[in-house]
């Protein structure tokens, strides 16, 4: 697998475009994942793809082998994430998002009126979903790189720029961040059982 | 798995402080030297390393824990909670993706390759006109609403990119293109007696003026005393530079021509690199 991302550099670099199309196809799941579950919208997350595919090909000739691909890939994804949360939270003061990037608890929290509703309806991956959209950025990117992308904290560091131990910081807060806020779904789920 | 546990460097984690520290009290809920709650406190921050799995907690420490979470049941409720927590995360499936993106990937690569350098296209000799059907083709996979959004937010976005790309660098040339010719004329002036008598002249002249702006404002009170300093000390600067230029020899000016070349051509790699680093992104 990664001996032939490695062939397939290496011939768009000789002028293969085909070669680079092969890697679109192989990657771009993972990538719209990343990017849908930052962004938690479709069509930014397509753009984003997008976005990405062609940063990493003009800058291919810089991509060293010593991490993988896929690696590289979220590296510039999640920077285009964050340029895209900022930009979003610096265009719009009234959006919900906005709310949620401050890490502040949004008008119509998830605790007060959706949670328990939307867990009854069966739409626990809705509530987590927001959950996690609602966590700081820096936290968010961490959270969904590990639990979401199966990345490893050595992986996370690696494509954010960091140290370990701020990962692992940023992971945990994360956690204890998303613990409070589940809380209702995880007293129902205790209950059900 | 075994060597996992032996690479436990301590300083590498940064889960707590407890992590590398071999305290193994924790055994069967042993209350040692503090009471419950002290203990609680330090299982809980051993619980994200041992949630992590990932080796930093010694297999007796490991064991440790979850003999205390056998019989405290907040602990225990507390490190379930974590667990079901990242277990929700992992549920979530893989976010639908609405199309395949890669045609209108590879057309926006070709559109833009073309228009920043035609070289790089490759075998393909692909024109513009083509590239544009080709991502055309690619943007009405969509259906509806999403097709005129993809289709125009493609148009501005390659159309904008390489306008500020082209942009950048008609720009970078222009300001070389000044550079190199100033540079020039510097040079030549400083390389001839005569041009080195003129620029001294011309200085020496500057440097007169400066001395008469200096008399007249003089006259004016309050703030004559501090606008009169500045001036002569620029007119003596300039008194100074008139006469270097005068009496330099042609080795100093050699050298100091090939200093202003050596200082312009950095600045100008500085440049270019910085150029690059922005039209990329990074």
């Amino acid at each position: 697998m990664e001996q032939n991302d490695a062939e397939l550099v290496k011939q768009t670099l000789c002028g293969n475009t085909a070669a680079y199309n092969g890697l679109v196809l192989r990657y771009q799941r993972q990538v719209y994942n990343l990017a849908y579950r930052m962004l938690g919208n479709a069509e930014d997350s397509g753009d984003l793809v997008q976005e990405t595919f062609i940063r990493a090909y003009s800058a291919l000739a810089s991509f060293r082998q010593d991490a993988s691909f896929l690696t590289w890939l979220y590296k510039i994804a999640s920077n285009l994430c964050i340029d895209h949360l900022r930009s979003r939270k610096a265009k719009s003061a009234l959006s919900l998002d906005v709310e949620l990037e401050e890490g502040r608890e949004p008008a119509a929290d998830a605790r007060t009126s959706g949670p328990e509703d939307a867990a009854v309806r069966g739409a626990v991956q809705e509530v987590v979903q927001r959950a996690i959209l609602n966590l700081p950025e820096r936290y968010r990117v961490v959270v969904v790189m590990r639990h979401l992308q199966d990345m490893s904290v050595e992986e996370i560091a690696n494509a954010l720029n960091m140290p370990t131990g701020t990962v692992k910081t940023h992971l945990f807060r994360a956690r204890e961040m998303l613990r409070e806020r589940l809380r209702s779904v995880l007293e129902v789920e205790t209950d059900g059982k | 798995m075994e060597n996992r546990f032996e690479n436990n460097s301590p300083g590498e984690n940064n889960w707590g402080d407890y992590v590398s520290q071999p305290d193994y009290n924790l055994q069967t809920g042993g209350l040692n030297d503090g009471s419950q709650a002290t203990l609680c406190v330090r299982v809980r921050v051993m619980l994200p390393p041992l949630l992590e799995n990932d080796g930093s907690v010694r297999p007796e420490m490991a064991a440790a824990i979850y003999g205390h979470l056998t019989i405290c049941p907040d602990c225990a409720q507390h490190f379930d909670d974590m667990q079901r927590v990242v277990a929700l995360m992992e549920a979530l499936p893989p976010a639908d993706m609405p199309q395949d993106f890669s045609a209108l990937i590879m057309a926006r690569i070709q559109i833009q390759a073309l228009a920043i350098d035609s070289a790089v296209v490759g075998s393909e000799n692909q024109s513009i006109p083509q590239a544009l059907d080709a991502l055309e083709r690619a943007s009405t996979v969509r259906t509806g609403k999403s097709t005129t959004r993809t289709a125009s937010t493609v148009g501005t976005y390659s159309t904008q990119e390489n306008a500020a790309i082209v942009q950048e660098r008609t720009h970078f040339w222009e300001r070389l293109t000044a550079g190199g010719i100033l540079s020039g004329i510097l040079a030549y002036f400083l390389s001839t007696t005569w041009g080195r008598q003129m620029l001294g002249a011309n200085v020496a002249t500057a440097s007169v003026w400066l001395e008469q702006m200096n008399v007249l404002l003089q006259k004016v009170p309050v703030l004559a005393w501090i606008i009169g300093l500045v001036v002569s000390t620029l007119s003596q600067a300039n008194g100074m530079l008139s006469e270097t230029y005068q009496s330099l020899g042609a080795m100093a000016v050699r050298g100091l021509v090939f200093d202003i070349a050596i200082c312009a051509i950095a600045y100008y790699y500085m440049m270019t690199k910085q150029q690059r680093e922005r039209t990329r992104g990074y």
